[in-house]
């Protein structure tokens, strides 16, 4: 991936599908969020979460942590370092190709 | 691959929609350090002006220890954790233990029931806490 030229250029293959995209940035601020929580916000169901989740737990951007909250099981998701570090590239290419400086993710301070 | 200018302008707002409603759900942690700095502040009002000495501990145990036993299950049912805020609040916890610690120290017993002493006493202890949930509630 080169850092020069069209800033296409500099855009995560992975993160170029809206639902992966949002379920990370989704993550971007916070130490982790519960699994219905990032659904809920993401507008997706379970199904499309857990698949698209697997693709970018496979990838390294996000960690998936199982526990429970007294007898009711909880799945956890978080960005790891990795996931950060991408997004904020990604989220800089999008700005320049959408000219400017735009609302964002906590793109600026993500992956510090 | 190529994106359009309006894709890279949708992609963004669809992702700030989606954190922003992550952000809003972690926001429980401001309202958890405020509850903390109250309970320090009538801890201390509790303990320099209620008197006799057994009603002083049973009334300070009563709302200390429900406290911090709700506050504790309440963030563990949390669906979303603020990142790096036990760090930013660690100042906080520190400034209001350390000055709670002292006041009760200078205060007990030489100004037991002076409420000259244990009123500014219980806000100087609040500030510190207070201070950590007001920063983390603008966040």
């Amino acid at each position: 991936m080169t850092t020069t030229g069209h800033p296409r250029h500099r855009l995560d293959d992975l993160l170029t599908h809206a639902v992966r995209f949002s379920i990370v940035a989704a993550l971007d601020g916070v130490d982790r969020a519960e699994f219905a929580l990032v659904r809920d916000s993401v507008e997706i169901s379970d199904s499309v979460l857990s698949k698209q989740v697997a693709r970018l737990e496979e990838a390294g951007y996000v960690e998936v942590e199982k526990g429970r909250v007294g007898r009711r099981p909880r799945t956890w998701l978080r960005l790891t370092t990795a996931g950060r570090s991408t997004l904020a590239q990604h989220v800089g290419a999008l700005q320049v190709i959408a000219g400017g400086p735009a609302q964002s993710p906590r793109t600026s301070s993500a992956g510090a | 691959m190529d994106v359009t200018r309006a894709q890279a302008t949708a992609d963004l707002a669809r992702g700030e929609q989606a954190a922003g409603r992550i952000r809003n759900e972690s926001r429980w942690f401001a309202r958890y350090l405020a509850v903390f700095a109250a309970g320090f502040g009538v801890l201390t009002l509790v303990l320099g002006l209620v008197d006799p000495l057994w009603l002083r501990l049973t009334v300070s145990g009563v709302l200390w220890f429900p406290l911090v036993i709700g506050m504790v299950v309440w963030a563990v049912r949390q669906r979303a954790w603020p990142d790096g805020a036990g760090r930013r609040a660690l100042p906080g916890w520190i400034g209001t233990g350390v000055l709670y610690g002292v006041a009760l120290f200078v205060g007990t017993p030489a100004q037991l029931g002076n409420a000259a002493y244990w009123l500014p006493a219980a806000v100087v202890v609040v500030l510190p806490l207070g201070i950590a949930a007001w920063r983390e509630w603008r966040r």
